[in-house]
């Protein structure tokens, strides 16, 4: 095995690291949003799937910015996503909790 | 109660500044730093699933025996899923700083935390469900 190839492999697993975990957040937000629609609409519901969608769209965006990076050059470090991703999650939870309550 | 503040000001400056991240030491292998991001997701899926884990309680388990038994294992869940993904960015700067300076990982108790947390949590729960009956 060259060191080319073995390289290539790390970028190549990191990049469905990042598919794998926006798959995640993508179901854990339909979760959210059935749990909000489930009982009966309420009043909260709205604002929940909106905040929701808020969280993923972001979520998505970063882990899809970080793809094309790892595509596009892949040494590159990751910078400020995973501060972003981590952030977009504890959100999440916090939303999670607001419409729980 | 000033060195706590300042301590707790320079961990988010290093999450919030990349460039002080890519400042002291030198670059390590990229494939080890491809490893901690690895890593940084592979926790941060774990915190997802605990997220999943409180939604889904909270969606699908009937009301319990005892009264806030479900809420509060939802409610403990998400909580413990936020903590989770603001540990591991954390943990993922500090393992980069630290492969930078050529220093010994960073090393951590929050993973047996985690671990007995859960353990305990689950106990707790089988006893309470198997003293209680599912249903109130």
């Amino acid at each position: 095995m060259t060191a080319e190839h073995d390289a290539g492999l790390a970028v190549e697993r990191t990049r469905l690291s990042w598919r794998r975990t926006s798959l995640t957040a993508t179901g854990v937000v339909a979760i959210g949003v059935f749990r909000l629609l489930l009982p009966n609409p309420g009043g909260l519901t709205v604002a929940g799937v909106v905040l929701f969608a808020l969280c993923w769209l972001g979520l998505v965006i970063a882990a899809q910015r970080r793809i094309s990076a790892l595509s596009s050059a892949g040494g590159r470090t990751a910078g400020l996503v995973p501060l972003a991703l981590a952030l977009l999650v504890a959100a999440g939870a916090t939303v999670s909790l607001l419409v729980l309550g | 109660m000033a060195p706590t503040l300042q301590r707790i000001q320079s961990v988010v400056r290093q999450w919030f500044d990349p460039n002080e991240m890519d400042e002291g030491g030198h670059q390590p292998d990229y494939r080890f730093s491809l490893a901690n991001e690895r890593t940084f997701l592979a926790w941060i899926r774990t915190g997802l699933a605990l997220i999943g884990g409180g939604l889904a309680t909270a969606a699908f388990v009937p009301p319990l025996h005892w009264r806030y038994l479900r809420e509060g294992t939802s409610l403990a869940l998400l909580v413990l899923g936020a903590a989770i993904a603001l540990r591991a960015v954390d943990h993922w700067a500090r393992c980069e700083r630290a492969m930078r300076n050529g220093a010994p990982l960073p090393r951590s108790r929050f993973p047996a935390f985690l671990a007995l947390t859960i353990a305990a949590g689950a106990i707790i729960l089988t006893v309470l469900i198997l003293t209680s009956g599912l249903r109130s």
